[in-house]
């Protein structure tokens, strides 16, 4: 319930941050999903067969959590780098 | 609650805001990870784990693609200035 005509209260502002996030957050992981499932059936699957055999299986587990730990490094990187730029201004 | 409202809410639109630039932030992540996993890793996901190799490469590849990017921009407002 607002105060004021027109403006937002604390729970609704509150409200909608919250939405705006666990939105960009989802936006987030597919966007991720459909990253590790391109580069990974690229890597481990190059001739797509019946089903996928264990060995496939197991090199898109490793690829995945590979890719994962590659992102934290980049992602890493990518921060101090803004950093050093920061503090070269 | 009216778009009126959500609109001159200034601590929302700090909100948001910030959330743009972390998620072009974010977005550059990815496209790093993307263009470095392919060059650092050889588009071979079959690892076991990443060495310090692996690990140094990607933050390798993330410094020069930035140099790479602020190298082109350089050029390119160079072009812009000179006319050309």
């Amino acid at each position: 319930m607002s105060l004021e005509p027109g403006k937002l209260d604390v729970s609704q502002r509150r409200q909608i941050m919250t939405t705006v996030q666990q939105q960009l957050a989802i936006q987030m992981a597919q966007e991720l999903l459909q990253k590790l499932s391109d580069k990974c059936f690229k890597a481990c699957v190059p001739k797509p067969g019946g089903t996928l055999s264990s060995s496939e299986q197991k090199c898109i587990g490793q690829c995945s959590d590979r890719y994962m730990e590659a992102w934290n490094i980049v992602s890493r990187a990518y921060g101090e780098r803004i950093k050093r730029e920061q503090q070269r201004q | 609650m009216s778009l009126a409202s959500l609109a001159n809410d200034p601590e929302l639109q700090k909100f948001v805001a910030e959330k743009e630039l972390e998620n072009q932030l974010t977005a550059q992540v990815h496209h790093l990870t993307n263009v470095c996993f392919d060059k650092c890793l050889e588009s071979n996901g079959n690892l076991s784990e990443l060495s310090s190799r692996h690990t140094t490469c990607l933050q390798n590849c993330v410094d020069r693609f930035l140099d790479c990017t602020t190298l082109i921009t350089n050029r390119t407002i160079q072009r812009i200035q000179q006319g050309r």
